[in-house]
């Protein structure tokens, strides 16, 4: 395939960069001045924008990869390996010269044999460093996303989480107890099972834990929204340890009890109680996961606040008579244009729009 | 890991195009969102570049979009998803046919190098990190990167000359 020179092949070089670019984003390793020249790189020409727009196009279709090859991961690990240690680099790049050495040797004496092994001990020892060297990394971790990003992140115990947009989590792992502090926005847990090492999220005073089971938790500005997907998980609320708790409650304080949400429901602590659990639409709780926002019903104003609270661009509304007005609908997240479009053939209003702000002006007649 | 998620629809439309819609739309609208980032002051989108690019990008797409169907008049934005041509990604048969040629492409990626085939299913399907693959496959963190490279750049070749005409 890559002997195959097309004529119509505009960018090689370009390709390339664009992939280091790309992986250095997913390693997060580009940090503020990072940053700043990738948006130099980028502003360079269209070609450039072309360039890794097409990588990021590809990176997401190739998820569908896994649905294909129905991934087997021992599978994939043995035929790699037999492929032997000879890494296919199209040309001049990178071929590194410790692969070329092993290639040509391929009829390994056993001295190489025994070197391995001292290798492969050595390379044991680096491990359980890094890895302890991880576990003090992880344990005050803390993951958070800028305006319309989303980020998931695989937890030290093989939980994973995905944030929403302006969100940030920090993790307090210990040995008896995996806490993680929604201190912003909304994140959607996956716990991996581990009785002995309860999971628990924390958000203002509300305490929700889990034991293996899915849920997405929202810190909204008029409470602490839990969505629960799959399992169950108990609220309670913080400043009452178990013990306590179940002292309290076998005596008489009622509203101390753990408030129950099992798949399916959902409920809200204001202050300094949760709700009870009700049922809840998930499609509609869960629907950020999938880039979209979807309003059954709901406020203008609160559709507004949820599209400025993720997004980049700020919807702003001058005319505040419509504020109130209940509205519809399934909209793309990162792009609030539908939404604009929208009200501005529904309530008759004018819209100006920068790159910045996108203002909704005049009286909505009816 | 996955900034892109957030503009997966966007972004599974320009594969959309790239691949079966028409490509030879694609220099223009690649043309118009380089005009549009430029208009951004590079204090905003120093901040977070790559989610700017994205936002910039799904706003180009999704007016062309508009542009090939029906006239934004009639437009309901509670159908418009249905309402938008074939290039959209939530069309079945499309996606279908992408998915076809996405399991092409990673036909030929294992053909090419099983390594690296495996390297990026394992990354971007298992969501291993870097070091995990490299324990995996006895190779180093830098090896995995380079294959993980490399499995990147070949699909987006393989695509470019493999697409629509």
């Amino acid at each position: 395939m890559n002997s195959k020179q097309t004529v119509n092949k505009p960018y090689p070089q370009l390709r390339e960069e664009a992939t280091e670019w790309f992986v250095a984003f997913c390693e997060r390793e580009v940090d503020t001045s990072g940053r700043e020249s990738f948006d130099r790189w980028l502003r360079t020409s269209p070609q450039h924008v072309r360039a890794y727009l097409q990588i990021s196009a590809l990176w997401d279709g190739a998820d569908m990869m896994a649905t294909n090859t129905k991934t087997n991961i021992e599978e994939l690990v043995k035929r790699a390996l037999s492929e032997g240690n000879v890494l296919p680099l199209s040309a001049d790049k990178t071929p590194s010269k410790v692969l070329t050495a092993r290639r040509a040797n391929s009829k390994r004496p056993t001295a190489w044999t025994a070197w391995r092994a001292a290798a492969a001990c050595l390379l044991f020892v680096i491990a359980i460093a890094a890895g302890i060297v991880e576990w003090q990394l992880t344990r005050t971790l803390t993951y958070e996303t800028g305006a319309a990003e989303q980020r998931t992140v695989r937890l030290p115990d093989g939980s994973t989480v995905q944030l929403n947009a302006r969100s940030r989590i920090k993790l307090f792992f210990t040995t008896e107890e995996r806490a993680v502090d929604l201190v912003d926005g909304q994140a959607l847990f996956y716990v991996a099972k581990n009785p002995k090492r309860p999971f628990v999220v924390r958000s203002e005073a509300a305490r929700v834990r889990a034991v293996g089971t899915r849920f997405d938790v929202y810190r909204k500005s008029s409470g602490v929204v839990v969505t629960v997907l799959e399992g169950q998980v108990a609220i309670r609320m913080s400043g009452l340890p178990e013990t306590r708790l179940a002292r309290q409650v076998s005596v008489v304080t009622e509203p101390a009890l753990p408030v129950l949400v099992s798949a399916g429901e959902q409920a809200i602590v204001t202050g300094s109680a949760p709700t009870h659990a009700y049922r809840a639409n998930l499609s509609v709780a869960t629907a950020w996961t999938e880039g979209k926002l979807i309003f059954d019903s709901v406020p203008l104003r609160d559709a507004v606040a949820e599209f400025n609270r993720i997004g980049l661009r700020r919807i702003v509304i001058e005319d505040h008579s419509c504020l109130d007005r209940h509205i519809s609908g399934i909209f793309p997240a990162a792009d609030p244009s539908l939404l604009v479009e929208f009200l501005r053939q529904r309530f008759g209003l004018t819209v100006t729009e920068t790159d910045e702000e996108v203002r909704l002006s005049g009286a909505a007649h009816e | 890991m996955s900034v892109e998620r957030a503009y997966g629809a966007g972004l599974r439309r320009f594969l959309s195009i790239r691949l079966r819609g028409a490509p030879s739309d694609l220099p223009d609208i690649f043309q118009e969102i380089f005009v549009r980032l430029l208009r951004i002051k590079d204090h905003e989108t120093i901040r977070n570049p790559q989610a700017y690019l994205y936002t910039v990008a799904s706003h180009v797409l999704h007016e062309y979009a508009l542009k090939r169907s029906i006239g934004p008049e009639t437009m309901d934005p509670l159908e418009l998803d249905s309402a938008l041509p074939s290039i959209t990604a939530s069309d079945p048969a499309n996606e279908a046919e992408l998915q076809q040629q996405i399991a092409d492409v990673a036909h030929a990626l294992e053909k090419f190098s099983p390594r690296a085939h495996a390297v990026l299913l394992m990354y971007r399907c298992e969501g291993m990190t870097l070091a995990e693959i490299g324990k995996r496959l006895g190779v180093s963190h830098t090896m995995a990167r380079k294959y993980l490279m490399r499995a990147i750049a070949f699909c987006d070749e393989y695509l470019e000359e493999h697409g629509a005409e």
